[in-house]
């Protein structure tokens, strides 16, 4: 649906992004990087408020600037908490459900069930000046989503919004991408992400750092050992097997939990299919076996930082 | 002293110092101001427009000097010439827009009061740092153009003669560049504490001075005064008027130039312009006073 | 309308009455209250402020304001929104200063208007609007501080322009509109060096030209504006990385 071709955008002198190939498909993809990352440079091109300097940009096989055909299937809520402040949140929606091309005589009801949907059914017909902070995000989200449109870009959408709001809003991007909606969604909350989606763009100073899926994205990262933690009771007789297995670099035990065992290894599918076999053969229990390195902001963090964070 | 450890802790720690500022707090918005102001490429371009009619009145005074005294019924003498030239406000009004119409209202709109109210900062403290940066930009607009007018025609009229014939306009220059910053500043800052845009600031205070120079030319045009005096002070009724009004009467002088070959100015009477200058300017002050606060109350 | 916009739309829309009262109790002569009232303070302030206020913030308020994006992701053509938008500007201008030309003229006339020389020039206003405000909204197009040229244009330029020798003032729009109206209905008083160079320049700008100036300026600022407004990038400064 998105195809970004050898994209690039420059600022006179500031290259906003650099050269990146990527497309954005039915389901949630995260839009990762850190501040200027080009993470907002890249929404405002799919949405068509910049073109790109170089390269192209094609949404359902158009370019996108400028183009009122491909804003009907668009739903942009943007970051900065702007709005007519003189206006009440329902008056607001109505608005920009009337411009996105919404039957006149379909509006007002299209505009509650969007409210209603986003939580704001009760409080839309005060002025927006008033409204909290995540009254305002719930706002800009329902204006986005009021067309029923096919893609919605959404740029840092959990901001500001409490953890009730969050996990509403999570919930209901989940129904629309299992209802077959693209979501582009930039975001500094990464483990709020990761509850949503496990694909990624990872953008880094412009440049496409990463893309895919976040455990097939780590697996290809050699230059850090995978990381395994098992808890289970007699932890270190175990380790002393676990020893014994040539892809193992290291173990390391826990300082204050002695049944907390950390493994480092080169190699992890044939370390998962030699514990699985050892567990079995052995009858051995564990507590909790996990992975911490799967984790997104450890693969945000060894892609951009060079290390865990 | 405090005791070093033998590895430095380099990391990030906040700051411990002492934090008693050594100059007075205002200034630190004032010089905030400042640079924002003067990274403005429209101030330096509008301030070179703004100097052009002295620079006129240069190339006119250069080559008066030459034709030994011919055109002086014309332009009139210095000091006429320069009041004329003085009383061109239309650039220095359009600088302090430029500059001042943001002042409070582009803090507003940002919330950046919340902000700076909660520094060590008094209210007192956040309106002279705004009010000052725009006088200081104005005074400058107005008071160094006059400086080199003046200087010139001093040392080409021969200093002594020149300190003997219009002496009072060194000592009356400041006031001279005085009058229209505080004006401009004080009115600005009145406006843009009311306001969180700061072009509707600009918009409002260009509508209320061109308005009172047509409410001073209505009122002159209609009232049949017998007087010149009243019928010059009618005339002056209005912001740019008070500007012009006051600098003819520090300068003991009416406008000279074409104007004057026709229309036959008189210098206004003092008081009522005065008296409209200190209105405009603390009642600019007090609104500003009055409005700025660190929270927003919404209503609605 | 936004509140500050209705206040600042009455207040200004006051000033020709106000002045208009002023005019006639200083004067005593209807005539002369009204030839001193309705160019100065109905054409010269109201219709200019107004124009600068509705017109030269289409563009650039949405910018300064960052809702810009809303609108512009929205499935309407470029243009079609900016004329939609000069539209509402132009008629809100027209319609505020005709009320203003029309109390003017009730406060120096009473209610006797057909004795004023009112309908001869309340025709002008639209014109003066759709004028103005197309001149305007293409400085909004071009300019992220428009209102500082507007300013400067509706304050200094139709000021002295029109005052100029020879065809000089046929660049001011001020002086095209006069030109249309009947003969001295616009006897507004200058002063000083304003009356001076009035009396220097006695030409006459004639009906069909001033018509055919004001249409192309109209239709150029329209069309220029449209063109950029379509092909150009309006994205907030400090949004843009």
């Amino acid at each position: 649906m998105i195809f970004l071709e050898r994209a690039s955008r420059w600022y006179g002198q500031v290259i906003g992004l650099n050269d990146v190939s990527c497309s954005f498909g039915p389901g949630i993809t995260a839009l990762l990087g850190q501040n200027g990352a080009g993470k907002s440079t890249m929404l405002k091109l799919i949405t068509g408020q910049l073109r790109p300097t170089t390269g192209s940009l094609t949404v359902f096989g158009d370019a996108p600037f400028s183009n009122p055909n491909v804003y009907k299937r668009i739903g942009y809520c943007p970051e900065t908490d702007s709005f007519y402040e003189d206006m009440t949140g329902r008056q607001f929606v109505n608005l920009m459900a009337r411009m996105a091309g919404v039957p006149n005589d379909a509006v007002d009801g299209v505009v509650t069930r969007t409210l209603d949907t986003v939580g704001m059914l009760d409080r839309c017909d005060k002025k927006i000046a008033g409204f909290s902070k995540g009254m305002r995000q719930r706002i800009k989200f329902a204006q986005a989503l009021a067309h029923d449109p096919d893609i919605l870009i959404l740029d840092e959408p959990l901001n500001g919004l409490d953890p009730v709001g969050r996990r509403d809003l999570q919930n209901l991007l989940k129904q629309l991408a299992d209802a077959g909606k693209t979501i582009v969604i930039s975001s500094h909350i990464l483990h709020e992400v990761e509850q949503m989606t496990r694909h990624i763009v990872l953008l880094h100073k412009g440049r496409l750092l990463a893309l895919g899926d976040v455990g097939e994205i780590r697996s290809l990262i050699d230059k850090h050992p995978h990381r395994v933690r098992v808890e289970m009771e007699g932890a270190r007789p175990f380790a002393r097997k676990l020893m014994a297995m040539p892809n193992v670099l290291s173990v390391t035990f826990d300082r204050h939990n002695p049944n907390l065992v950390e493994i480092e290894t080169a190699e992890p599918d044939v370390f998962y299919t030699e514990v699985s076999d050892l567990v079995l053969s052995e009858g051995i229990e564990f507590s909790a076996f996990t992975s911490p390195d799967t984790k997104l902001e450890s693969v945000f963090g060894y892609l951009v930082k060079g290390g865990a964070s | 002293m405090s005791q070093q450890a033998p590895i430095a802790d380099l990391s990030y720690r906040n700051y411990d110092g002492p934090k008693t500022l050594k100059t007075a707090r205002w200034w630190v918005i004032t010089l905030s101001g400042l640079r924002v102001s003067f990274k403005k490429k429209g101030l330096w371009i509008m301030f070179g427009v703004s100097s052009l009619s002295y620079l006129f009145m240069l190339f006119m005074m250069f080559t008066q000097s030459f034709t030994q005294g011919m055109g002086d019924d014309m332009l009139g003498g210095f000091r006429e010439q320069l009041v004329g030239t003085y009383s061109n406000a239309f650039w220095p009004l359009m600088i302090a827009l430029l500059v001042g119409s943001g002042s409070i209202a582009a803090d507003n709109r940002a919330n950046a009061l919340q902000v700076y109210l909660a520094k060590p900062l008094s209210k007192r403290d956040y309106l002279i740092g705004k009010w000052l940066y725009i006088f200081m930009i104005i005074f400058a607009v107005y008071f160094l153009p006059l400086l080199v007018v003046v200087l010139y025609r001093a040392f080409d009229a021969g200093f002594v003669d020149f300190i003997r014939s219009d002496g009072r306009v060194f000592a009356v220059l400041p006031l001279l560049a005085g009058l229209p910053a505080a004006l401009h500043a004080s009115v600005l800052v009145g406006i843009s504490a009311w306001n969180k845009t700061p072009w509707i600031v600009g918009v409002i205070y260009a509508g209320v001075y061109f308005f009172s120079s047509i409410f001073a030319l209505v009122l002159s045009s209609a009232i049949d005064s017998t007087s010149a005096v009243t019928d010059s002070t009618l005339q002056h009724l209005s912001i740019e008027g008070v500007i012009s009004g006051v600098a003819q009467n520090l300068l003991g002088a009416a406008p000279g130039g074409i104007a004057r070959a026709l229309s036959q100015s008189t210098v206004p009477a003092a008081t009522p312009l005065l008296l409209i200058a200190a209105v405009l300017i603390i009642g600019g002050i007090l609104a500003a006073r009055a409005r700025i606060r660190a929270v927003e109350v919404v209503q609605g | 309308m936004r509140p500050r916009k209705v206040i600042t739309m009455v207040v200004c829309g006051l000033m020709g009455p106000f002045f208009g009262a002023l005019a006639k109790y200083a004067s005593g002569s209807s005539a002369a209250a009204f030839g001193l009232a309705m160019p100065l303070a109905v054409f010269s302030f109201t219709l200019i402020i107004l124009s600068v206020v509705f017109a030269a913030g289409i563009v650039s308020s949405e910018m300064v304001g960052k809702t810009i994006s809303y609108l512009l992701t929205r499935p309407i053509p470029r243009y079609k929104m900016l004329l939609a938008k000069w539209l509402g500007a132009t008629l809100v201008v027209a319609i505020a200063t005709s009320l203003s030309a029309i109390l003017t003229t009730v406060a120096i006339y009473g209610l006797d208007i057909g004795s004023s020389p009112l309908f001869g020039v309340l025709w002008l206003v639209p014109v003066g609007a759709v004028a103005y405000c197309s001149l305007f909204t293409l400085m909004s197009v071009l300019s992220t501080k428009p209102w500082l040229f507007a300013v400067t244009f509706g304050f200094l330029w139709e000021t002295w322009v029109p005052l100029l020798p020879g065809d000089l003032k046929m660049l001011s729009l001020m002086a095209q509109i006069r030109a249309l109206g009947p003969e001295g209905s616009f006897s507004s008083a200058p002063s000083g060096l304003a009356e001076a160079l009035s009396r220097l320049n006695q030409n006459e700008i004639p009906a069909a030209t001033a018509w055919n100036t004001l249409a192309i300026i109209t239709l150029l600022s329209l069309v220029i504006s449209c063109v950029v407004f379509t092909v150009g990038e309006y994205v907030p400064k400090d949004e843009a990385q």
